[in-house]
């Protein structure tokens, strides 16, 4: 899951408190970067934003960080090799649950993929915790 | 003994500009002033200071400024040209010959490029310059511009057309589609299956689907209770296996 998907699901959990208030409890001027945190495809790079979202929500660093470093680009590269070269995908869920099978489809909020029984799982995007080289493999360009 | 503004003006060596700049008055008001407009009392006194004077010594209503400019002579009347000898015309005369500069040679980009589209051609650069007439080497500024023009257009041409009412292959980036789920949800809830729905907390909901949009989707479940589930709250639906197995 990438950070951005991360912070949604944090501001969720706390019940949906509005990017300008957090903005505020940050010492932020405005909640433009707030909110780009949370739509960013790539990592945020702002390491000094991410230290105050971890102490705002509670959470230690190391924690975003690492959702930081699965941002949801390299799922799209994942997924699109994976499309490419007919390997198998195996994604790991927020529950712990694995879900293989071979790539479908994927587009902005999911991804189709197909378990050996040929049944077509969405499988929505910020479901999606970690996957095989997840951090490791991508460049980001 | 009063003056006029202008004079006062000329005087110190300033412009009516640089007197509008020192003194807050509208370069506007003071050509007017100089035209014989009177002064405004308010003006006079910042006017006064400016040109180091006394208010009494300007007078309210300027004498128009005399015209000093001679009137610029006549150009002298230009000779008329020789008369042309009827051979003087020809083309053919070396006198008036021009010489043109040598032309310029093709650009090394200009090349690369060129090099670039005859190898996409397949094409050997000897076949290329039995056509040209020359060595691509040799080929000017303007030729090779026109010779990179004509080999894109054959490369375009033999492009396989992309057939009608289908979409183009898209790229990795941007992610802005969004059609692939919409377009399963569409066809889910068409065909009526039942689909079941596994939220983040591993709850499950089943039933037919009544209704989405991008951030939610609404279900009936089989004892008619309807149930909207907010996408950020699911992890992952599919068909009954039973579903799949038949279609399988």
């Amino acid at each position: 899951m990438s950070l951005s998907d991360h912070l949604r699901y944090l501001r969720a959990q706390q019940g949906g408190t509005h990017p300008v208030e957090i903005a505020q409890a940050l010492g932020l001027g405005k909640p433009t970067a707030v909110n780009l945190a949370e739509k960013q495809y790539r990592p945020v790079r702002d390491e000094e934003l991410v230290e105050k979202l971890a102490q705002y929500y509670g959470r230690p660093l190391e924690e975003l960080q690492w959702h930081n470093a699965r941002p949801r680009k390299y799922l799209t590269f994942y997924i699109a090799r994976a499309l490419k070269t007919s390997e198998l995908v195996t994604l790991t869920l927020r529950s712990g649950q694995q879900l293989s099978g071979k790539a479908a489809w994927w587009d902005l909020s999911s991804v189709g993929i197909r378990d050996e029984n040929g049944r077509l799982l969405v499988i929505q995007r910020h479901a999606v915790i970690d996957w095989p080289g997840a951090a490791t493999e991508w460049e980001d360009t | 003994m009063s003056s006029n503004l202008w004079e006062l003006r000329k005087k110190r060596g300033m412009t009516v500009k640089q007197l509008a700049a020192k003194s807050g008055v509208p370069a506007k008001s003071i050509y007017a002033y100089e035209a014989g407009e009177p002064i405004k009392i308010a003006d006079l006194g910042k006017l006064a200071k400016v040109l180091y004077v006394d208010k009494t010594e300007i007078k309210i209503q300027s004498d128009p400024v005399p015209k000093t400019k001679p009137e610029p002579p006549k150009p002298p009347a230009k000779p008329a040209p020789p008369a042309k000898p009827e051979a003087a015309s020809s083309s053919t005369s070396p006198a008036r010959e021009k010489k043109l500069p040598p032309p310029r040679p093709a650009a090394e980009g200009q090349l690369h490029h060129l090099r670039g589209l005859l190898e996409k051609l397949g094409m050997e650069e000897t076949a290329v310059a039995a056509e040209i007439g020359k060595p691509v080497n040799e080929l000017t500024f303007l030729e090779a511009r026109t010779w990179l023009k004509t080999l894109d257009g054959r490369i375009q041409a033999e492009k396989p057309q992309r057939p009608p009412n289908t979409r183009r292959w898209r790229a990795t980036q941007p992610e802005i589609v969004d059609e692939f789920e919409a377009n399963y949800l569409q066809a889910r809830q068409e065909a009526k299956d039942v689909v079941t729905f596994t939220l983040l907390n591993e709850t499950t909901f089943s039933g037919i689907i009544i209704g989405f949009s991008p951030y939610n989707i609404t279900i009936q479940q089989a004892d008619g209770t309807e149930t909207t589930i907010q996408k950020l709250a699911l992890a992952y639906y599919a068909t009954s296996p039973e579903l799949a197995k038949e279609a399988a």
